[in-house]
């Protein structure tokens, strides 16, 4: 029933650990000679767009599960309840997610980086001290979004306190859900059930909010001049389709420890269903997004496209057509839905382009022409994974992999044979 | 000279379980009618899983196909058209502007084309006269169909009664 961190998991969570710090070591000798055209750009700046990119893309798992988790409870729905406590520990990184996120924003607030161009209080005055000369650094159109962002100057707190605020309400919720399946556990009944459904419902109305705002304070805001209306909802796709994958794939490796055999094969595809169906919905908001700002080509809504098409052609577009084609050929049929082998592989090759997709929303912004995404980019990215993963194993094995007393435990059960 | 036993059940789990008793003897049921899917009856009586997606994958490739030639003639080959000054010149220059067409009639021909290749095959197109044994199998009845040979229909029978059927209509075939 329960599962123990076998020590295999421990050394291949140490291994990714030891690879992404190699690859950062060997990123950041090779950094050191870079020198970059443009001034504003540096090392340190690097850093923290890897850091944010990747804080982002992972905080929005947890996030993505939690959302998932609570759509079945408002749903009353039975199929998901015997991996139930899969999602339950994916969403265990959220608060750490949340405080990494936080400290890049308090670094930037600091001037210790520049991601967030409207964080300097210099383009928010017309004019120079002596109050004649124009500031050639004022920016009419921040200064104009200043209260959204920090109420006239560089050293508000609006947006800090409004990433904090939503963090903390879905880490709220999060240990809330998490409590209470223990608590289901002992106490039985349906009272936790329908308390659940309750809050699950006022979760999803703020999420709805959250996720949007949250997209667009720490991603959207790196190209402060633009705004699209469906941006949150793309990068909530993304993210969700994101934890969806790792379910799949964490649930595939215990089932290899021979654990959760109750776990059929008929879960798994609708779990792959999702996996399939998320894809389209991330490539339909991706091309809606891209396809209106194409045609109609105002060269204020173009700005970012033309960056990322410019310097990062093979990437931008590449990213595009992995996460669209191979999951439409590769699981199209059936059968392919439900094989394990297969799911794992897809799964991974789009996370990993999915990680890719995200960084592409900070680094073109933050890095200018100059970013890339090599052995820094990548030793975060496996430094992150593997500490994501130990968070999310060790919330594993602390409790029982089937949740007991869950009024629809035995329908999802018995759902599939 | 064999018979065809209609035998009817008003509870599709009853049915079910019927039906598994019935197969498990070796019978074979011919068809069910019901007034909607029964889960799981499909392994129980061997129905052979259905085509029709792979109808629907060629139907969905003739729209693409229809769509991205169509207009290629019209909008490039035949009467280039300048809109908002979209590059016209090829295909894959302009192909984004498609999309959402190219994407409406693949779906159109998909959906029309399963919607008109399931009527066809269960032969059930407006003014077909309708096949199934008894109209109540629309309502709330539920009916198995079994072709037994005339000497063993008696013994048919009473296996289908203890199973649980309410009504039990015979006819030569």
């Amino acid at each position: 029933m329960e599962y123990t961190f076998s020590s295999g998991a421990k050394k291949f969570i140490i291994a990714l650990i030891v690879a992404g710090i190699a690859f950062l070591g060997l990123g950041l000798l090779l950094d050191g000679h870079h020198t970059y055209i443009d001034k504003d750009l540096s090392l340190g700046q690097r850093i923290w767009t890897d850091l944010l990119g990747n804080g982002f893309f992972f905080f929005g798992i947890s996030l993505g599960a939690l959302f998932f988790l609570a759509l079945q409870y408002a749903a009353e729905a039975a199929y998901t309840i015997v991996y139930k406590r899969v999602l339950e520990a994916v969403t265990k990184w959220l608060p750490i997610g949340l405080g990494i996120i936080v400290i890049v924003i308090l670094a930037g607030m600091a001037h210790q980086h520049h991601i967030y161009h409207w964080m300097d209080p210099k383009v928010y005055q017309e004019f120079l001290p002596d109050g004649k000369t124009v500031n050639p650094d004022y920016d009419h159109i921040i200064a104009h979004k200043s209260n959204y962002f920090n109420f006239g100057d560089g050293d508000g707190y609006v947006h800090l306190i409004r990433v904090v605020a939503f963090g903390l309400i879905f880490v709220y919720f999060m240990s809330k859900f998490r409590k209470n399946s223990l608590l289901e556990d002992e106490e039985g009944g349906t009272r936790i059930h329908f308390k659940n459904i309750t809050s699950a419902a006022i979760f999803l109305v703020l999420f709805g909010y959250g996720s949007s705002i949250l997209a667009w304070d720490l991603l959207m805001s790196t190209d402060v001049h633009w705004f699209s209306t469906l941006y949150g909802w793309y990068v909530f796709a993304g993210f969700w389709l994101s934890s969806i994958i790792t379910t799949i794939v964490l649930i595939v490796y215990l089932q290899s420890t021979g654990k959760m055999a109750w776990v059929k094969k008929g879960h798994l595809h609708d779990l792959s269903k999702w996996m399939f169906a998320l894809s389209f919905l991330w490539t339909y908001l991706w091309f809606a997004q891209f396809m209106l700002i194409w045609y109609a080509d105002i060269p204020e809504e173009v700005a970012p496209y033309v960056a990322r098409i410019q310097d990062y052609k093979v990437l931008f577009f590449g990213m595009m057509l992995i996460n669209f084609v191979l999951p439409m050929v590769g699981l199209m049929d059936a059968d392919a839905k439900k094989k394990k082998g297969l799911i794992t592989v897809i799964g991974c090759i789009i996370f990993i382009t999915h990680w890719i997709d995200v960084q592409l929303l900070i680094i073109p912004s933050s890095m200018k022409g100059e970013g890339q995404i090599g052995l820094v980019e990548f030793g975060f990215f496996f430094i992150f994974l593997g500490a994501f993963l130990l968070v999310t194993l060790k919330a594993l094995a602390g409790r029982p992999l089937l949740v007991k007393n869950h009024p629809y435990l035995e329908e999802s059960k018995n759902l599939y044979h | 000279m064999s018979t065809v036993i209609y035998a009817m059940y008003d509870d599709d789990h009853v049915l079910l379980d019927g039906a598994k008793k019935v197969v498990s003897k070796g019978i074979q049921v011919k068809d069910v009618f019901s007034p909607f899917p029964i889960h799981g009856i499909d392994d129980v009586i061997g129905v052979r899983k259905t085509r029709l997606a792979i109808c629907a994958f060629i139907y969905g490739l003739t729209g693409l196909s229809l769509a991205l030639i169509g207009m290629r003639y019209f909008m490039i080959v035949d009467w280039p058209m300048n809109i908002g000054g979209k590059p016209n010149f090829n295909l894959l220059q302009n192909l984004p502007a498609f999309i959402p067409v190219t994407f409406e009639f693949t779906v159109f021909c998909t959906a029309h084309g399963m919607a008109i290749t399931y009527f066809l095959r269960n032969k059930t197109l407006p003014g077909m006269k309708a096949k199934n044994p008894d109209p109540r199998t629309t309502d709330d009845k539920f009916v198995m169909e079994i072709h037994v040979d005339e000497d063993k229909e008696q013994e048919m029978i009473s296996l289908l009664k203890e199973t649980g059927a309410i009504e039990i209509n015979k006819k030569k075939a």
